[in-house]
Order: C-alpha cells, then sequence, then structure tokens
C-alpha cells in the first residue's frame, strides 16, 4: 500500500489509519521509512502516545483509586471449571444427585433466559405458561415453609400442608382457607407453580405479564396473572432466575386486601405440622403498607426526570423480590448528584436508594479546542463539505454538534422504549388519570426531545444534503397508524441506531468518494425515515 | 503449557482489568465479578474446545463488553460518570501539591470532555488492544475506532498543551 495524502494538505504523509498500522506493527518498510523522516508525521504519533500517556494517568491515579474493589475472593480456575463441569450432563449412572440438580438448574436457566429474553414475539401468556410448567418440575424441599402475611399479622406455616384442615381458634387462619377455597387456589400448597397454573388455567379471561426483577444481583421471573372473575383479581408468583423455584407470592382478593407470601426459615420443629401453625405480630411494616405498584416506578421516573437522570446515567430502576420497594441504583455518581437524586425521590415513598461510591463534583470544563487535523474522508468529498459548511473549522464544529446530538437521540430513543415497554396499554389504562397525565408527559418529554435533536442534525446537514425537505414537510409513517405509542417505540430505537451508525460511518470513517455520495444519499432517507416515526409516535400518543 | 495453566496465567494477569472494565460501565461490583470470572470460563472452554484465540486478552474485552451491554437494558455508556474526585495525593510541598491537584483537575476535565466511544477506545488502547482489536471489542469498524482515537488524541492535546 502507498502512502496516501491527509486530506487539506499536499504534502504526502502517513494517514492516521497507516499510524495506527504503525503503532501497531504492522507497517511496511517504506512507509516506516517516511514516518522515520517527517517531523509532521513524527509529532502527530508523538501526540497519539502523549494522549495515550495522559489517559493512563487519569486511570491509574484519578479513576482506580475510586473502583469498588472486588467483593469476594477470586474463585481459582479450576473451581470455576470444577464448577461448569458439575452442571454438565456426564452420563446418567455417573451422575451424584447434587450434580444433577446443578446441572438442571443451569440448563432451566438458560431455557427460560431464551424463553423471556430472547422470544420477543411470544406473547406474555405463553411466556407465564413456560415459565410455570417448568417451574412446576423443580423439586423442592420436603421441610418447607412459608410466612402469609395478611392484614398486619405474619404467619408461618409449612409450605404444603399435610391435610387441609386449619388450626383450631384462628380466625384468619380460617378466613384465609376459606378465602383461597371460594377463589378455587389449593390452600394446602399455596406457594408452588403448580397450584399457581391450576388456578390460572380455569380462569375465563386472564391477563398475563412476565417480568425480570433483579435485586442486588440477584434475577428472578414475576408472573402476574389478572382477571376480571372470581375473588381472587390479582395473583403473582415470583420465580428465582437460576432454579425457577418459586419463592414469593402476591394474592390480591376482591375485599379481602392483599395476602403476600414468601418462603419462610422453619419456625420450630413442630411447626411442620399444621397445628402449630405461629403467628406474630408484624413489625416489618405497618398494616397500610401496600406493594409497590408500576405507579411507584412512574413516580420514579418523573422525579429523576426532574433533574435529567432519567437519560444516560447509570442509574437502574428495579422491584423488590417482594414488590414492596423500587430500588434505585446509582453505580458510581458523584456525591453532589447522590444528593440531587435523593433529594427528588424524597417525596416518593416505597423507594429505596443503593449508591456505589462518592465523590465530588467538578467546575464546569472549559470548551475542548476544535482538532486539526482531517478525518480519513475521500478529500473531493471533505473539501466539499468544507466548503458548504464554511471552512475546515466549521466542518469539524458540525460534526461534533452532529454527532453528540446523534447519540443523545438513541439514548432518548430508549427511554423511550424502557417506558412503553413498563407501561405497556394495560397498565397505563389502570392507572389514575393523575399517573396517566405523568406517564403521558414523561413520553412526550422524550419524543419532545427527539424530535429537538433530528431537528438540529437535519438542519446541521442541510447543507450537506439540499435535498433533504424541512422538518415540517416530513410525514407521519403510514400514516401515523400505530397501535399505539407503545408498539412504536421499539422501531424509533431501531431508527435512531441505524442514522447514528450512518452518522458515524459518513463523518468518521473511511470510505471511497462514490460510496460516500451513496451513503449521503441512505442518510437522507434515514434522517426522513426517522422523522417520520416520530411524528407517527407524536400522533399515536394523542 | 496446557491450556489450563494458560487460561489459569491469563486470569491471574488479567481478571482484575476485566472487572474494572465492566465497573466503567456501571455495572454494580458484585455482578462485575461475577460476569469477569464468566469471561475467562468461557475462554477456558474455548480453547479447551481447541478453538483458536489470535488474543486472548482482546477476545476477553470483547465478551466483557458484550456482558455489560447484556446487562443493561439500555445502552451502556462507557465511564458516563459525572466524576469528581478527592485528592488523594499529599505532597510535603505546597506549591508542588498545588501543581499536581491543578495538573489532575485539567487531565479530569479533558476526558470528561471526550465522547465515551472515544474514552473507551482510548481505555482498550491504553489496555494494549491493537485498532482493529478495538474495534471488535466494541463492535464498530477499525476506521471508526481509529477516527474516535484521533479525535480523542487532539482533543487530550489541546487541554493537557502547558500542563
Amino acid at each position: 500500500m502507498g502512502i496516501k495524502r491527509p486530506t487539506g494538505t499536499g504534502s504526502p504523509h502517513l494517514s492516521d489509519e497507516q499510524l495506527a498500522r504503525f503503532e501497531d506493527g504492522d507497517l511496511s518498510a517504506r512507509e516506516t521509512s517516511h514516518l522515520q523522516s517527517c517531523p509532521q508525521c513524527g509529532s502527530r504519533l508523538g501526540d497519539a502516545q502523549a494522549a495515550r500517556a495522559a489517559y493512563v494517568e487519569y486511570r491509574d491515579r484519578i479513576r482506580a483509586p475510586l473502583l469498588t474493589p472486588p467483593p469476594k475472593p477470586w474463585q481459582t480456575l479450576d473451581a470455576l471449571i470444577a464448577r461448569h463441569q458439575a452442571s454438565r450432563p456426564r452420563g446418567f449412572r455417573w451422575w451424584p444427585v447434587p450434580a444433577l440438580a446443578a446441572g438442571a438448574c443451569v440448563l432451566l436457566a438458560l431455557i427460560v433466559t431464551a424463553l423471556v429474553l430472547w422470544s420477543p414475539r411470544q406473547t406474555a401468556s405463553a411466556r407465564a405458561t413456560r415459565l410455570l410448567t417448568e417451574s412446576a418440575k423443580v423439586e423442592l424441599p420436603q421441610r418447607r415453609f412459608i410466612s402469609l402475611r395478611v392484614h398486619g399479622r405474619t404467619l408461618v406455616r409449612p409450605a404444603v400442608l399435610s391435610t387441609e384442615a386449619e388450626p383450631p381458634g384462628d380466625s384468619d387462619v380460617a378466613r384465609l382457607r376459606m378465602v383461597f377455597a371460594v377463589a378455587h387456589y389449593s390452600w394446602r400448597d399455596p406457594l408452588s407453580a403448580r397450584s399457581f397454573q391450576a388456578w390460572r388455567s380455569g380462569l375465563r379471561d386472564k391477563r398475563d405479564s412476565v417480568s425480570i426483577i433483579r435485586v442486588q444481583h440477584e434475577e428472578s421471573y414475576r408472573v402476574r396473572t389478572e382477571t376480571d372473575s372470581g375473588v381472587l383479581r390479582t395473583a403473582s408468583l415470583t420465580l428465582r432466575a437460576p432454579d425457577l423455584r418459586p419463592v414469593a407470592g402476591a394474592f390480591d382478593f376482591e375485599r379481602e386486601g392483599i395476602v403476600e407470601l414468601a418462603e419462610a426459615a422453619a419456625a420450630s420443629e413442630h411447626a411442620f405440622e399444621p397445628q402449630a401453625l405461629s403467628s406474630r405480630p408484624s413489625a416489618a411494616a405497618p398494616r397500610t403498607e401496600t406493594p409497590a405498584g408500576p405507579e411507584v416506578t412512574l413516580h420514579v421516573l418523573a422525579a429523576l426526570n426532574q433533574i435529567g437522570a432519567d437519560v444516560g446515567e447509570p442509574v437502574d430502576i428495579s422491584e423488590d423480590p417482594r414488590h414492596r420497594q423500587v430500588v434505585v441504583h446509582a453505580a458510581g455518581v458523584s456525591r453532589e448528584r447522590q444528593q440531587q437524586i435523593a433529594g427528588v425521590l424524597k417525596a416518593v415513598p416505597q423507594v429505596v436508594l443503593e449508591f456505589d461510591s462518592a465523590r465530588s463534583p467538578l467546575p464546569p470544563a472549559k470548551a475542548a479546542p476544535l482538532e486539526r487535523y482531517s478525518a480519513s474522508i475521500p478529500t473531493t468529498l471533505r473539501q466539499q463539505f468544507e466548503e458548504r459548511l464554511g471552512g475546515p473549522t466549521a466542518f469539524q464544529a458540525t460534526t461534533d454538534r452532529v454527532l453528540e446530538a446523534s447519540a443523545a437521540d438513541v439514548a432518548q430513543a430508549h427511554a423511550l422504549e424502557i417506558l412503553a415497554r413498563d407501561f405497556g396499554p394495560r397498565i397505563e389504562a389502570g392507572l389514575i388519570a393523575q399517573d396517566r397525565e405523568i406517564l403521558h408527559k414523561l413520553r412526550d418529554n422524550h419524543i419532545s426531545e427527539l424530535e429537538r435533536l433530528v431537528s438540529r442534525i437535519r438542519e446541521d446537514l442541510k447543507p450537506l444534503m439540499p435535498g433533504i425537505p424541512n422538518a415540517a414537510a416530513a410525514q407521519p409513517a403510514n400514516g401515523g397508524a400505530i397501535a399505539s405509542w407503545q408498539a412504536g417505540a421499539p422501531s424509533l430505537v431501531t431508527l435512531a441506531r441505524k442514522t447514528d451508525d450512518s452518522l458515524n460511518r459518513l463523518l468518521a470513517s473511511s470510505y471511497s468518494q462514490s460510496s460516500g455520495e451513496e451513503m449521503l444519499r441512505t442518510l437522507a432517507a434515514q434522517i426522513e425515515q426517522f422523522d417520520s416515526a416520530i411524528r407517527s409516535e407524536r400522533q399515536a400518543g394523542r | 503449557m496446557t491450556v489450563n495453566a494458560r487460561v489459569e496465567e491469563i486470569y491471574r494477569a488479567e481478571r482484575d482489568n476485566i472487572y474494572s472494565y465492566l465497573l466503567y460501565f456501571g455495572v454494580p461490583a458484585g455482578r462485575a465479578q461475577e460476569l469477569a470470572q464468566d469471561a475467562f470460563l468461557k475462554l477456558y472452554l474455548k480453547m479447551s474446545r481447541g478453538e483458536s484465540v489470535e488474543n486472548p486478552r482482546a477476545w476477553l474485552y470483547k465478551v466483557a463488553h458484550n456482558f455489560a451491554l447484556r446487562f443493561h437494558g439500555r445502552e451502556a455508556v462507557f465511564d458516563g460518570l459525572r466524576t469528581g474526585f478527592e485528592p488523594a495525593d499529599r505532597w510535603p510541598d505546597p506549591e508542588r501539591a498545588a501543581m499536581e491537584q491543578q495538573r489532575k483537575t485539567v487531565l479530569l476535565r479533558a476526558i470528561r470532555d471526550l465522547s465515551p466511544r472515544q474514552r473507551n477506545c482510548l481505555h482498550l488502547r491504553a489496555q494494549g488492544l491493537r485498532y482493529r482489536e478495538i474495534a471488535d471489542a466494541i463492535g464498530i469498524s477499525t476506521s471508526a475506532a481509529t477516527e474516535f482515537l484521533r479525535r480523542a488524541t487532539v482533543r487530550l492535546k489541546g487541554v493537557m498543551d502547558g500542563y
């Protein structure tokens, strides 16, 4: 390969890619000899090495001391391999029981992950059925206990009763047993996938949802079924992700309130029999406590939105396995930001905050200087870009603005997609008017921001793409016919990503003159398509 | 050297780096450690099947990158913190301490001003990955990786000149 002329100069210098290859030791002898005799290329190489040294200094002296050390001792490689091998089938006759169980768990987890995460087209109902069916196969310990929480009392009993009898004299238990019986839900074995499935399959009308809950690095699946018939209106079962063992449940009975179940430690040897069913007053929570519903998540999002922390920041929102609280986890934000987040969430009940580390903020950074070097865009096209945009400096400034706007567009589209996923049409319909208004405001904020960013990209690139119409001329895609705003959100993410890829290719990659011209045409069409989709999304939300 | 011994050697040398890489993406520490261990197990399994891995370190970063993307339900941002720092160095000479502090402040501002992708490329470059390995690890073209690094270089040079 010969020596390329970097754009904007008349002398033969190494291109950026050739310099990169030199650093990697892949440059030819001829190109290397040029580098040795050219001060300009040598200086560029020195800059790259200095930048790397500066980053190393940042990494080692500033950033590394702030990183959380590994919380546990590292497992040895042999231990990792042994654990993996214990989870793999080798031959039935040689399997010890624990290995069989571990293997089954891993396989099950893989199957479930595939079912839940990788089959987006599968309906929630089918996913719920699969999860419950797989969970019903899980062998549970015989001596297992559960706690029942109702009306401020917590009762502990064996998970499976040997009879349907209840201890004499406990009116709460007697009432619970009757309520479960009326609902056609097994009182004998309530915290089981089999019982849940038996109740669910007997419903004439039902609405299922499956959600993944992540709390403190532990994942679980929550299957939730709602119905308009019978006294049990909503029930959910939480299945631990690694092995699908049912660990919690919530049952919302008409006129009875919510009964919460969870696995519990054994109260005593005697508690194994139903006659020894024990009770204790609940000290954990007041009588009025209710599970954290989607509205709590909505209020959290709305609060974070006030300070711009709902988009592009390392903040995760999840429910705890018992759905009593919404957990807001922020990984390594500054101390000032922590205070801001805590401040806006103070007014939201049932929220737990988890912060990783604390730091102090820095004053605003001064503007970085514009770049001197040209990218690897073909010379003719680059000159054309520079002429149309007002010179090399203006071209670089435009490139910076456009790429930043595009990255922000992808983040906004993602935020909208998450909102659509967490607040589907059914959940939206179940919100009170005030909360629906909050949801719509959040949605509209994201859409407005998408519009603004696309408009900025369009305006910035207009001199390069004179054929592209104004934003106002863009028509909604498919005449705006989207079933719901939730249905349209995923395609916005796809279009945002496609546009971002194209912009990165056009403004930050190498290509030929002809493919650059083709990219410009494609990009104009993509921006049009993206803009139309945003308009459709807005219409669908009206 | 057996596969086991080779991977063991890499595991000891690189596990903290892969763990840190996951932390940079905002993966919580406990999960980051599990994922880092999983990455090395994957490497062992791949190599023990006889599959060649040209540069195991680069391959591990690619796996870790994919883990980070999967961990987040949304776009994973590299080192996307509103970073501040408490000055840790204590120099006996106050003038020296002030200069060091100023340099650190400027450096931090400069790094913070880079885009997440520029920081990501620079981090991997500082970890010793080649340009095409960086591109492969984060799923972009080699020329795009080169361009991100070039822009980062120019920005850093502009800010750091004089410090």
